[in-house]
């Protein structure tokens, strides 16, 4: 039982923490040896002082804010899309077996086809806009949650919908009190899952389609071989999507809190 | 009022005819439970005793109107049962699949006072949670979640989910099988106990011959292969009773000696 935090819990994770970060440090010092060195040339590998500055210069300018913004907005769209879509669907499918039965298949099907396979169906239908990347977004990143929730919706334990049905608890009342807590683990690790693969495909289709995004300012970078701004890309969308991640993982353990 | 002998009031509130019941199809059909009739009376504690393979759960499930017999009828209040009512509440064997793990103790109980036909509008349901808590002991962990409770404590927890539900009928499944002895035997207490001041009629399974004589106003006992009954038994031992007095007790040991070949025979 974790009612407070202990002081030797927080210790050990104050321990972890530190730990993470001097690995990150070792990383960095590395990668700054190796271009101090000249190991690679600085066309291809800046040293990370350069990345750093390059960084601060377009924080001051405010020329991140637009890339940044505009791959986030779309990321979150196709995301949020993704979700409703698959919470939507894959409870439908999950809560009647024999529908399970028929579309499994087609789903098991569609799931690991590359969603970058359909960005030029997508253009075809949408041009190269903001509408394309989106729904391309939302394509692909709404299986693991859609299979997530099949799951969830389908493994609601037998004994509670006894109780449901002697506490003659009304359809709507079952889903909101019993299956949809119950299917909420497995939901909200489907949509984790599904929001890296929102982010990977929100940069690949900025890349595809030109337009403004923190994948154009790579892709841009590199065709120009303006190596600091492409390394301090990368960088923006790692920092992005940890940061995105660690607020689910938040928001997670916030609302599953029950499961200890 | 407590009767001393029989526990009920006379009228029968329920009534089993004839129930027989089978699962399976074709050649693989098989019996469950065969030509079953009792009746249990208003306010009386009646145990029912079998060994495994009896269809112990199956005919409380058959009780509580989750099942429907393949043939003859139960009546509840001289009405038959035609589905799950909120006037028969059921304490299942399993708390850990029982309870809501995303609710709290408190929140728990109150699942018994929600949906349609509860009678309590929302501002008195909050005091009647805070009652059965009370009643239940379980006050100071009405904030917890069922994962941070013991076994004894999260069947407590569901007997007080029961109890919220104001049933005429308590339907318990084996409820004490899995926690261990000294929780089993305050939980037997607790339950003997409240079954009498708040007047409910109380269906209890077990596999425990002496829980159900300790227990019972009246023991039924089951025989396998089909579950039918093999003996029924009057408990003449007055109320309250006493873990250690009432086990020691000449009738109860009679009891025991009179039933226990029954249920070693299968």
């Amino acid at each position: 039982m974790s009612l407070s935090r202990t002081p030797g819990r927080l210790r050990a994770r104050l321990g972890e923490a530190a730990a993470a970060l001097a690995f990150a440090l070792v990383l960095l010092l590395l990668w700054h040896t190796v271009a101090a060195a000249r190991l690679v040339s600085p066309v291809f590998l800046p040293a990370p002082a350069r990345v750093f500055d390059e960084l601060g210069l377009q924080l001051r300018e405010g020329s991140l804010l637009e890339p940044l913004s505009a791959t986030t907005w779309r990321m979150a769209l196709g995301w949020a899309l993704a979700s409703c879509a698959g919470v939507c669907l894959g409870g439908l499918i999950g809560a009647s077996p024999p529908a399970r039965s028929y579309l499994s298949p087609m789903l098991e099907f569609m799931r690991p086809l590359p969603a970058s396979a359909i960005i030029p169906v997508a253009i075809l239908f949408f041009g190269l806009s903001d509408r394309m990347s989106i729904a391309v977004i939302a394509f692909g990143s709404v299986w693991p949650v859609l299979l997530a929730t099949v799951h969830g919706f389908a493994s609601v334990e037998p004994q509670l919908l006894e109780l449901a049905s002697s506490l003659r608890m009304r359809p709507g009342a079952i889903l909101r009190k019993l299956v949809l807590p119950g299917a909420m683990p497995d939901i909200i690790a489907g949509m984790r899952v599904s929001l890296a693969i929102a982010l990977i495909l929100a940069v690949v289709t900025e890349m595809q389609a030109s337009q403004v995004g923190l994948g154009q300012n790579i892709l841009l970078a590199q065709r120009s071989y303006r190596s600091a701004e492409l390394y301090a890309g990368i960088l923006v969308l790692g920092v992005l999507g940890f940061a995105l991640n660690q607020t689910l993982a938040l928001a997670e353990a916030r609302l599953l809190r029950w499961r200890r | 009022m407590i009767q001393a002998h029989t526990g009920g009031t006379g009228s029968a509130a329920l009534t089993l005819s004839g129930v027989s019941l089978a699962y399976g199809e074709g050649a693989r059909r098989r019996a469950i439970l065969h030509d079953l009739s009792f009746d249990v009376e208003a306010g009386e504690f009646l145990c029912l005793v079998g060994p495994s393979g009896c269809g112990k759960t199956t005919l409380l499930r058959l009780l509580a109107g989750l099942v429907r017999p393949d043939a003859g009828s139960i009546r509840v209040d001289d009405a038959p049962v035609e589905g799950p009512s909120r006037d028969r509440a059921i304490v299942f064997q399993d708390y850990s699949r029982a309870l809501l793990p995303w609710r709290t103790v408190a929140g728990n109980v109150a699942l018994g006072l929600e949906g349609p036909g509860a009678r309590l509008p929302g501002a008195l349901r909050e005091q009647r949670v805070a009652e059965l808590l009370e009643t239940m002991s379980l006050s100071h962990v009405a904030r917890h979640y069922p994962a941070q409770l013991s076994g004894g404590m999260q069947q407590r927890v569901q007997i007080a989910r029961c109890l919220a539900q104001s049933p005429r009928l308590l339907l318990l499944d084996e409820p004490f099988g899995a926690l261990d002895a000294l929780v089993r035997q305050s939980l037997q207490d607790e339950l003997a106990r409240l079954a009498k001041v708040e007047g409910k009629t109380v269906v209890f399974i077990t596999h425990d011959l002496e829980e159900a004589i300790y227990l019972g106003d009246r023991v039924i006992v089951l025989a396998a292969n089909p579950g039918r009954i093999a003996a029924e038994v009057q408990v003449d031992i007055p109320r309250p009773r006493h873990q250690l007095e009432t086990r020691e007790d000449a009738r109860f040991l009679a009891l025991r000696h009179q039933l226990f070949g029954l249920l070693a025979g299968h």
